[in-house]
């Protein structure tokens, strides 16, 4: 289904209040959602409103007595060197700047992406000569452009701004072109064509919507970066002109006296860059909010749970702490005494205490001082270890709060009684002390119960899976190659969690060619992965034990693993094309196994990979050993992938549809070289294939797996003659036979696939089964054995119920 | 159909074909590089020559000055050779600028290559050192967070990342430089500005002028790292059970090199027009400073060398950087047919 679909069903559905629609939960989904819209919501104001409260007088006016002032009640930013509010012027420049930069960048962004659509539809030799000039232009610094098209456009405010729309359209014309190229390529736009609609209907109902996303963050990043042209152009005195003034001409005042005001440049620096940021930021969540991909993701997060989220202990410790330290390092350096930034503190505090008293606080300060500032530090850093590492977060959120407490009781004392006294102060540290202790204990305590409850669950989980039943049967046998007991792999995901293999009990028989077969999303693959202690993220295997030549893989140390499955087990996977690296000579790729666990080198290497060549039938293998991949064909690439997978003489391959990315006539190739080795080295081969037409050709026997759980366990001898699982006959229906009725419509299993997040109870083929009676849908049928060698998980073969009518 | 016959009688075009198709990947390689390098570079001689006529007001005038009398005017018209026909003029800067003669300033009546001779290796020192940091920074930073929120790992790591890479990329160039011309020379006082004569003045103006490429191309580096650690063959790599180093050294970095390497020529032509500014604040006595004043005064000789002179630098690191990459990755020949 195309996403255009997706997107407009979901905005059909929208009868929801505005802040309960997918697109606005995806939108706040991170913090970046909400500054977005704080900063916006203030720019907008400050725009609007400065030039209605603020008159020309506020920020023209010139008062040379009180030029280069530091900040105080009357100038909260202090003046500049005419005795303006730089407060005021900056606030003033909001709207000119704000405006210059969209027209800009609203310039930009017609030009660009109207001469990068163009482009995409024009005939093919101009289409390349477009292309070609959009790539130069691109290579070209946009400043420089915009400073060279200043000349040909004036030093003025309209001149930057033209020259900048010029300079810098050809990144959106890039972008468009691509775009409008990509777009019109796509399979469903070919067939909306097909099907008679529109242009019109075409361009707003499939176009727009699918480009929509990246055009708006495109769009967002052009004024941002607009913004910082225009600014910089007006910074270097190309842009804003005479008494007019914008945040890049004001930071041209304050560069100049940068040691003597910093804050006449750092103010409208700091407009800049928040504006750049709300920008950026606008761009990112709104991209978020239109990309329906991320709606199902972002669905389950409830509102209460990001505001929660955001006030959460890491969140406080770090906003707290960065303020802090803002209040103490940034801030003092305006003050009247830059050069004892401690006083203006202390001479705040003072102020807000009510008190006089200024060389008692001296005194009692200068302790208090210190201990803030470490506090604030400290405090810092547990907030970072507390946002990073989960396992620490509620030690340090303790920790910062006997931090909070001790560090508030002692200062607020300081305030509050005789400064001069000291004893004072040590009482109300002593109850900061007292309060931190309590909370250490109850910590303490609160771990301990969290980890004994951990404990109990954890082995509470280990003896669920299904032994026991098992454990008669498995002496009788010979000890087997591969054996795995109760192999689940589990993904916790924020909508839920899922098992796509649940409780697997499998032996592999040295020499066995054994078949995995079910239908995509079966979790047959990721059965392999688990053997292969090579699970995805954010998958977690768990296992009683899989044991491999008697070894329990899953205790193993993780030194010894590598060495021993690199040297045991080998893996095929589907797509030849992708699981080589093209970057690297086959010859390279082939041998480097062999070096680093059996660290042999030169010449018998080169022979030993020459031999495995042999035996995958590449003739050259000499030549064919210095290729790299992209010189090899489909069939002979997944052949040395089997020779590299040979390298080391394994004992089991683990082969994850060796022949579904390839055609018919490669695929026997395949079949036959595998087969080869199996006779010929007696390597134990587990072939994992939805198509059990490959699986009757080769193997020996074939497990059948369905929504993550073995079915069937079946010898392809008796395959034909007994008593099947329904799903295990519903496969073999399937597969079409020379014999076949053409006439006849191709049999196909009933029904859907199943939903791993949405599984039914009891047997999970219950839905599609055409002998399904009640106990189905009320129990899972464990798999148990009919006979010696033959295992089922269903109760129609191993339990039937009395009045079920075979077949 | 012999192959002389086929040069008579197919087209121009085929002839190529035909030409190239006997060369091997390299030198058929070469040879299209440098027919690109050599229409791009005329674009370049066509754009930079046309400013002149889109600069309003007469360049004969603004040379011989405002109050210069008609006679003197038109002396000035003759020299500067504006009197010709445009295909002429075209023809007579095209042959100046092969013999590196962009012509004399207006202003201070110096040779533009002599300014360019003077104020060039500043520039150069600037953004090449600014490079430098990029690559030693970025691509390691980059292939580091990769790999610690790969298949969604880390996720706040991944936040934190992103919100501090975007907000880098977002601060102009003056911004970082203020700033960092406030903190490390203002307050802390451990840094000089504005003297070029200790080595260390070196060091604000590089970094500012490398913060932003530096943050966009570590994202360029980890989405790459992202997307290479989810291709097969790492996959591929990791049941052979290699050790972590050679999956990351030999099977992912060369993958994730070219991505960066495909960008560097970019990112080199971003450090260029940064240089521009960051000279102005931190008065480095290079182009930038020069090409502001030559603007403010329209002083075409000098807008144009310098504009030309840029250009032909970002050309040619294009080229070199194409080069680089046919050679660290061989499918680049092949591809690019």
């Amino acid at each position: 289904m195309s996403s255009a679909a997706t997107y407009s069903d979901v905005r059909a559905r929208s009868y929801l209040a505005f802040w309960r629609t997918p697109f606005f939960r995806a939108f706040l989904s991170s913090p970046s959602g909400f500054l977005a819209l704080i900063l916006t919501g203030i720019l907008l104001a400050t725009a609007l409103l400065a030039p209605l409260v603020l008159t020309r007088e506020d920020v023209y006016q010139r008062n040379v007595r009180r030029r280069l002032e530091a900040p105080s009640a009357d100038h909260v930013l202090g003046t500049d060197n005419l005795g303006r509010d730089i407060l005021k012027r900056t606030l003033y420049a909001t709207p000119l700047t704000l405006q210059l930069a969209t027209s800009a960048a609203g310039m930009a962004i017609v030009i660009g992406f109207t001469s990068g659509a163009v482009t995409a539809y024009l005939p093919g030799r101009l289409r390349k000569i477009g292309v070609r000039l959009i790539e130069v232009m691109l290579a070209f610094p946009g400043i420089l452009i915009a400073i060279m098209l200043v000349a040909v456009f004036g030093t003025s405010a309209e001149g930057a701004v033209l020259a900048i729309g010029i300079a810098f359209s050809p990144s959106l014309a890039r972008v468009a072109y691509t775009l409008a190229s990509g777009v019109a390529g796509l399979d469903y736009i070919s067939s909306a064509r097909v099907l008679g609609l529109s242009s019109r209907r075409i361009v707003f109902r499939y176009i727009i919507p699918n480009i929509a996303e990246t055009l708006i963050v495109v769009s967002f990043n052009a004024t941002a970066a607009a913004l910082v042209a225009v600014s910089s152009l007006s910074f270097l005195g190309l842009g804003v002109q005479g008494t007019q003034f914008d945040w890049g001409r004001l930071i041209t005042e304050g560069v100049l006296r940068l040691y003597q005001v910093p804050l006449l440049a750092l103010a409208p620096a700091l407009a800049i860059g928040i504006t750049g940021l709300a920008l950026g930021f606008m761009g990112e969540a709104l991209a978020r909010g239109l990309n329906p991909v991320l709606w199902t993701q972002t669905a389950s997060i409830q509102s209460r749970t990001w505001l929660r989220r955001y006030f959460s202990s890491e969140y406080l410790l770090l906003s707290g702490s960065t303020l802090l330290l803002i209040v103490f390092y940034f801030l003092p350096w305006f003050g009247p005494d830059a050069a004892d930034p401690d006083r203006t503190l202390i001479t705040g505090a003072t102020i807000l205490a009510g008190s006089s008293n200024l060389t008692a606080i001296d005194i009692g300060s200068q302790g208090a001082m210190l201990l803030l500032r470490s506090g604030a530090w400290i405090a810092l850093l547990l907030g970072i270890v507390s946002y990073f590492f989960e396992r620490y977060r509620r030690i340090c959120a303790v920790l910062g709060l006997i931090c909070g407490f001790g560090a508030a009781s002692y200062f607020v004392s300081l305030l509050l009684a005789d400064f001069g006294n000291p004893g004072t102060a040590l009482a109300s540290a002593q109850l900061g002390f007292y309060f931190g202790l309590i909370a250490t204990i109850l910590l303490i305590l609160q771990v301990i119960s969290d980890k004994s409850a951990e404990t109990r669950g954890g082995r509470h989980a280990a003896v669920a899976p299904s032994e026991g039943r098992e454990a008669a049967t498995d002496a009788s046998l010979p000890q087997p190659l591969l054996q795995a007991r109760g192999l689940t792999v589990r993904f916790d995901l924020e909508s839920g969690p899922i098992v796509p293999v649940n409780d697997i009990n499998l032996d592999l028989a040295e020499g066995e060619i054994v078949g995995v077969v079910g239908e995509s999303g079966s979790g047959k693959s990721l059965t392999a992965l688990a053997i292969a202690q090579l699970v995805p993220h954010p998958g977690v295997l768990s296992a009683q034990h899989v044991r491999l030549r008697g070894e329990d893989i899953t205790v193993m140390p993780a030194g010894e693993l590598r060495y021993f499955l690199g040297s045991e087990m080998a893996m095929i996977f589907q797509d030849p094309m992708s699981s080589l690296n093209p970057a690297l000579k086959i010859g390279t790729q082939l041998t480097e196994a062999t070096r680093v666990h059996r660290r042999i080198r030169g010449k018998q290497l080169h022979k030993m990979a020459l031999e495995r060549m042999a035996d995958v039938h590449i003739s050259a293998a000499e030549t064919r050993l210095k290729q790299y991949p992209h010189e090899f064909s489909g069939g002979m690439r997944q052949r040395a992938m089997i020779a590299m997978g040979l390298m080391n003489s394994p004992s089991l391959i683990i082969a994850d549809e060796p022949t579904t990315a390839l055609d018919v006539t490669i695929q026997a190739q395949i079949i036959d070289v595998l087969r080869e080795i199996n006779q010929e080295q007696g390597t134990t081969i587990m072939l994992i294939s939805h198509d059990i037409g490959v699986i009757i050709e080769i193997c020996s026997r074939v497990l059948v797996m369905y929504a993550g759980r073995i079915v069937e366990d079946v010898k392809i001898t008796e395959l034909m003659t007994t008593d099947k699982h329904p799903y295990t006959e519903a496969l073999i229906a399937a597969v079409p036979a020379f014999d076949s009725n053409r006439d006849e419509p191709l049999a196909s299993i009933p029904g859907r696939p199943p939903d791993l997040d949405n599984l039914p109870a009891g047997c999970a083929f219950a839905p599609r089964c055409p002998y399904v009676f009640e106990r189905c849908h009320e129990e899972t049928p464990p798999l148990l054995h009919v006979d010696e060698t033959h295992r089922i998980a269903c109760f129609l073969r191993t339990d039937p119920p009395e009045d079920a009518t075979r077949e | 159909m012999t192959s002389s016959q086929l040069t008579l009688h197919k087209s121009n075009k085929e002839t190529l074909t035909w030409l190239t198709g006997r060369l091997g990947p390299w030198p058929r390689f070469l040879l299209k590089r440098a027919m690109s390098l050599f229409v791009v570079l005329a674009m370049l001689l066509v754009l930079t020559f046309l400013l002149i006529y889109m600069v309003p007001g007469d360049p004969a005038v603004r040379k011989a000055g405002i109050d210069a009398s008609a006679e003197q005017i038109e002396f000035e018209r003759k020299a500067l050779g504006l009197d010709q026909p445009a295909h002429v003029q075209f023809i007579r800067y095209v042959q100046g600028v092969a013999r590196l003669d962009f012509g004399t300033s207006f202003i201070t009546k110096q040779p533009v290559t002599e300014v360019l001779q003077q104020r060039f290796p500043r520039t150069f020192q600037l953004a090449g050192t600014g490079l430098l940091i990029v690559m030693m920074v970025s691509v390691p930073l980059g292939i580091l967070i990769g790999a610690l929120t790969r298949e969604g790992r880390n996720r706040r790591l991944e936040v934190v990342f992103m919100s501090v890479t975007s907000t880098s990329s977002a601060m102009p160039e003056f911004l970082t430089a203020t700033f960092l011309a406030f903190i490390f020379a203002v307050t802390l006082n451990w840094l000089p500005v504005g003297t070029t004569q200790k080595s260390t003045a070196i060091i604000l103006p590089a970094i500012s002028v490398s913060l932003r490429p530096v943050a966009s191309l570590a994202r360029v580096v980890r989405l790459e790292t992202l997307n290479v650690l989810a291709q097969d063959y790492i996959r591929t790599a990791r049941s052979k059970r290699l050790p972590a180093y050679l999956i990351f050294m030999r099977h992912l970095l060369p993958n994730v090199l070219t991505a960066a390497l495909t960008i560097g020529g970019l990112v080199f032509a971003g450090l260029l027009g940064g240089t521009v500014i960051v000279e102005n604040v931190f008065a480095w006595p290079g182009l930038g400073q020069r090409v502001v004043d030559a603007v403010f005064n329209l002083d075409y000789p000098v807008i144009q060398g310098i504009v030309l002179y840029f250009g032909m630098i970002v050309v040619l690191i294009n080229t070199a950087v194409d080069i680089l990459l046919a050679l660290v990755d061989p499918r680049t020949l092949v591809l690019s047919e």
